[in-house]
């Protein structure tokens, strides 16, 4: 126990000292989703990530304006029970003028409780790009929901939205661990269509002695069809 | 390529909001004082120990008013008309609180209707004059009000998986049925 406190404290204080890199901007996001049949549902995201500044101390800080990525990811998922969803899909990313393919497996639990709505996303990705070795990731994401009006999220009302997730990832035999953290502030124009602004945190590197932070704003359009 | 993309945001919202068949119904916190005095005096009157939270609950053709309290560990949700007049008591309770006789006829009905079931939640619903409701929730003695089972049940029917919420009088005989359409969770799951 002990030792695990003492490299835990280690962690920090070498993340403190380390190398520092942040980056922030807008993430805008188009998530279309269609159910057929009884149980079965596509869903299309599109997510456009801009970046507005970026620094640390490696590297000139300030305003620097970039279209860094365009991802579009198709996903099919049945409905296995209930509250309970199996899927699967394939993304392109657009990055720099190459083209990236990532593989998805997800698996999800949603909970509803006195007010609140809990949904549970365990997942699995593989991308492959060009000249890169192929990047194996692992994620398990938890987001609560809860009406900022009454006990349920109502039309034309607004919701408080937690995501917190965990991403391990493997490439060429080095590990990386990642965490977000993303408060939204929703609104539910109707059940099919929903309107999210939030901050989208994410913070890697940290295993390596460094420390890179991301700040995306965040703004995510849900449509079902 | 950031403006044509807020652009299409707004300009679609705009249309959505213009155009979407709305369901009305909503569930709006409110304060004591826009609650109306019949019902703020019966809610006075059980002197429960802590909050009150008031709602005005809008349906198609409805309207309600309805307190929220917890009391001895046990949330009770009252419900009154516009007028103040009482509707129901509704509060949540075990398998177990259930009359032996209310339980067989229940699990027999269960048993024959479907192929698997999974009980959610309970909740028993008093109807009944205002001092005998009063009386049941400060008590639990359940003189002169009628008992129901307000049962939400996960249910196999036709090898379909589905939520559906039962009505049962005090000895067990079914009264409505209705299916629990779940909310749309895609920002949930993706």
């Amino acid at each position: 126990m002990r030792y695990r406190l003492t490299m835990a404290c280690l962690l920090v204080v070498a993340s403190l000292y380390g190398q520092q890199r942040y980056q922030g901007g807008l993430l805008p996001a188009l998530n279309v989703s269609h159910s057929f049949g009884s149980d079965w549902k596509i869903n299309m995201k599109t997510e456009s990530r801009q970046q507005f500044f970026r620094g640390g101390t490696d590297r000139l800080s300030g305003w620097e304006y970039e279209n860094v990525l365009t991802d579009v990811a198709f996903v099919l998922g049945r409905k296995i029970q209930l509250n309970k969803t199996l899927a699967g899909g394939y993304m392109t990313r657009f990055r720099d003028g190459e083209l990236i393919h990532r593989f998805i497996q997800q698996f999800s639990v949603v909970q509803r409780s006195n007010g609140w709505r809990l949904g549970h996303r365990f997942s699995a990705d593989q991308t492959f790009a060009d000249g890169e070795a192929g990047t194996y990731r692992l994620r398990y994401r938890i987001t609560t929901q809860r009406a900022l009006q009454g006990e349920s999220i109502d039309p034309r009302e607004f919701y408080l939205k937690i995501n917190t997730e965990v991403l391990n990832e493997w490439q060429g035999g080095d590990y990386h661990l990642e965490f977000r953290f993303v408060p939204f502030i929703g609104y539910e124009v109707n059940d099919n269509n929903k309107i999210e602004v939030g901050i989208d945190y994410r913070l890697s590197s940290f295993l390596d002695g460094g420390r890179d932070q991301r700040f995306w704003t965040s703004l995510t359009w849900y449509l079902a069809m | 390529m950031l403006k044509s993309i807020l652009t299409i945001l707004l300009v679609g919202v705009g249309l959505q909001v213009a155009t979407a068949q709305y369901k009305f119904e909503k569930e709006d916190r409110i304060k004591a004082k826009e609650v109306p005095a019949a019902a703020l005096a019966f809610v006075e009157e059980c002197a429960f120990p802590k909050k009150i939270c008031w709602y005005r609950e809008q349906g198609y053709n409805s309207v309600s008013i309805e307190a929220k309290t917890k009391f001895r560990g046990t949330k009770y949700s009252i419900e009154f008309d516009t007028l103040g007049t009482i509707e129901d008591v509704e509060y949540k309770i075990k398998w177990q609180d259930i009359t032996q006789e209310a339980k067989s006829a229940i699990q027999s009905y269960f048993d024959a209707n479907h192929s698997k079931t999974n009980i959610r939640k309970i909740q028993r619903q008093l109807t009944g004059p205002d001092l005998d409701l009063q009386q049941a929730m400060l008590t639990d003695e359940y003189v002169g009000t009628v008992t129901k089972y307000e049962i939400e049940v996960k249910a196999k029917i036709d090898g379909k998986y589905m939520l559906k919420e039962y009505l049962f009088d005090s000895k067990g005989q079914m009264l409505s049925v209705s299916e629990v359409i779940f909310r749309n969770s895609d920002n949930l799951e993706f």
